[in-house]
């Protein structure tokens, strides 16, 4: 087999506190994705989930400790300095933001966004890279592209310059797209759109796709591969299909049947009780331990080791031998 | 027959565009609404943005006048009152917004802020009586009594939006508007904050009007629906039937594009249409026009009226019965 598009091994980031001390955040994260591989990024709040996606980018605050390894095409990043990084980022690596409106040039057109990377990453001419944003307009389905790019952000629909944040982040044909909760902010239907039109690019030019969403649904729509977070750790990962439909973690169990369904004797929705705890008052034991109805004593023992019960399925939870016997 | 807590007669409300060199314009928010929504009920209303939902919570809540048309809340007629009878009401309505990081004023304690709608009460509570409210009620959402002397900041997004629930509760309104006061919650205290309202429902008999651009919210806990599109009211019914059962090609549109943890990778493509797409003269026809796969020259020309296609089922479609007769 061919050496991973991108590998993460070991993660590790953790907050440096004003106060001094150190806050961890994200704990003994592995991750691989081949060529073309769509991976889901599951996560609540407070998972970790958007530290990753940062860390993957070389974007972390400067008040971020991280150890491990985050090989991309046979790179270190971690260890890539300021120059490096940023020949990576934008050109290998694409990144499409939540708030179209807030990631975008408010005092540029979209033209110009487009055109502005082609123009430094690929020494294209100024009026070559806008006929190549016009072309991209045109792929990420504007209509009229040639016109809409001279427009600005502000005289677009939030549909629309989430368009402009996909053509602006494949412009650079990259080998990996980090797209952090892409259609949270757009109506359904605008969302199946955008979602369609990604799900395009990733066939088409073969790029691989880490999808971070707290909605199952969408995972489940665009991704093969699916990764549970929880409190800055890994509760679950294996294809989208087998991790949704049968869970192997209490917390993804939690989850599935938290999603708003209309009850058949009309009783309550099911929860999971409690909220996501902050990374400084975290259960001894397994993170989950508060709140997991499966809970037993040993969970508080230590915290669970990442297991794999099942070919290419992995789970942290020292129960999950139970599950899969059962 | 009971009269409905709100009966909402031929809402209309412009919004005056255009800016200061630009051809002035109108884009009608509400267009001719009407509808009524039962004590004691959930009432879903869903659209896309800017089909006018929010705009509608704002006339509800009389922070907003209509251009025409009438709101009767509890058969008073919501925009003849006089300024002084207007706020005696407001007591009766409450609204809990989408964001529960801003929507809390974040250097009051939350005694206070769940006790400041009181203002508006003729008969100010005494000090003691405003503080036991304030405790019963957020023990009624899920808080302690302890909790009250804390800050905004110390609460995480649910419990934030339970205080907010326990403000909109304190005049003991009969109507609380939610606008999306579930969607920027996590999933797992998402369905806690559901259950709050439907047991405030069953229990207050709290009438809530929520408002969402989620259908399986809405599909959770209401007990009637509404489905807007531009302003324009294209059909209602109850929640189990309309999600069973659209009447109107809009509301198909947004439940199947709505996506589940039980459809996996790409939805299969629908038919693309032949025909070159029908368009209305502005002002004629129905709005979902371009966008409809039912389209027919007859909804070029003429608007369709939301009518009965269905005991207690009502659609704004000319085809409402072609929609029926189609294999679920």
């Amino acid at each position: 087999m061919s050496a991973p598009l991108l590998d993460i091994q070991g993660l590790n980031i953790a907050m440096r506190l004003a106060r001094g001390g150190r806050l961890p955040i994200v704990n003994d994260l592995s991750l691989t994705l081949q060529a073309g591989d769509t991976v889901g990024i599951v996560g609540e709040s407070g998972s970790g989930k958007s530290l990753l996606s940062l860390a993957v980018m070389g974007l972390l605050p400067p008040a971020a400790v991280v150890s491990g390894r985050i090989l991309f095409e046979g790179r270190d990043l971690l260890s890539l300095d300021d120059d490096g990084m940023s020949e990576i980022r934008g050109r290998r690596i694409g990144m499409i933001f939540q708030e179209p409106m807030t990631a975008l040039n408010p005092a540029m057109t979209v033209g110009d966004q487009i055109a502005e990377g082609l123009v430094r990453h690929e020494k294209l001419s100024w009026n070559a890279a806008r006929d190549r944003a016009v072309e991209l307009l045109d792929r990420v389905r504007i209509p009229d592209p040639k016109a809409r790019a001279s427009a600005y952000p502000h005289q677009m629909s939030g549909g629309q310059r989430q368009r402009v944040g996909i053509a602006i982040a494949v412009a650079m044909r990259p080998a990996l797209m980090i797209a952090d909760e892409p259609t949270t902010a757009l109506d359904v239907t605008v969302q199946a759109e955008v979602l369609e039109i990604l799900d395009d690019l990733c066939q088409r030019e073969s790029m691989a796709l880490m999808l971070i969403s707290h909605d199952l649904g969408v995972i489940a729509r665009m991704c093969a591969r699916t990764l549970v977070l929880y409190a800055g750790r890994r509760m679950e990962e294996g294809a989208t299909r087998a991790v949704l439909t049968g869970p192997l973690n209490p917390y993804t169990k939690g989850l599935l049947r938290a999603v708003p369904r209309r009850r058949a004797d009309d009783g309550p929705l099911e929860t999971i009780p409690g909220s996501v705890p902050g990374f400084a008052r975290l259960p001894a034991g397994c993170v989950f331990s508060d709140r997991c109805l499966d809970v037993v004593a040993a969970c508080q023992a230590g915290e669970p080791a990442w297991t794999s019960p099942l070919p290419g399925r992995g789970v942290r939870c020292i129960r999950a031998g139970e599950e899969v016997s059962a | 027959m009971k009269t409905p807590l709100i009966d909402i007669r031929r809402l209309t409300r412009d919004y005056a565009g255009g800016g200061l060199f630009a051809k002035p314009s109108l884009t009608r928010a509400l267009d001719d609404l009407t509808m009524t929504v039962e004590a004691g009920t959930i009432h879903g209303i869903v659209g896309e943005s800017g089909c006018g939902k929010s705009t509608l919570a704002r006339i509800l809540m009389a922070l907003d006048k209509p251009t025409s048309g009438d709101v009767l809340f509890d058969g008073e007629p919501l925009f003849q009152l006089s300024p002084k009878d207007l706020m005696r009401k407001r007591r009766d309505f409450q609204m809990v917004f989408q964001d529960p990081f801003g929507s809390l004023d974040p250097r009051q304690r939350v005694a206070r802020i769940v006790a400041e709608p009181l203002h508006v009460l003729e008969v100010k509570p005494s000090r003691q009586e405003k503080r036991d409210r304030v405790m019963a009620l957020l023990e009624a959402v899920g808080l302690t009594a302890a909790q009250a002397d804390r800050f905004p900041h110390e609460f995480s997004g649910g419990q934030r939006q339970r205080i907010a629930i326990a403000r909109a509760l304190i005049t003991e309104p009969k109507l609380v508007v939610a606008d999306e006061a579930v969607s920027a919650l996590d999933l797992s205290v998402q369905a806690q904050v559901l259950n709050l309202i439907t047991r405030l429902k069953r229990e207050r008999g709290v009438t809530f009007l929520f408002i969402t651009h989620n259908l399986a919210v809405v599909d959770a806990v209401a007990d009637q629906v509404g489905v807007m599109y531009r302003g324009r009211l294209v059909e209602s019914g109850p929640a189990r039937a309309v999600f069973e059962r659209p009447l109107h090609p809009y509301t198909q549109v947004l439940a199947e594009a709505e996506p589940s943890v039980t459809k996996f990778g790409r939805p299969p493509r629908a038919e693309p249409k032949t025909s070159q797409p029908l368009k209305a003269e502005p002002g004629q026809g129905c709005a979902f026009l371009p966008r409809c796969r039912l389209a027919s020259p007859r909804c070029a020309s003429e608007v369709p009226a939301l009518r009965s296609v269905l005991p207690g089922r009502q659609a704004a479609c000319h085809h409402a019965e072609t929609m029926l007769a189609e294999e679920p």
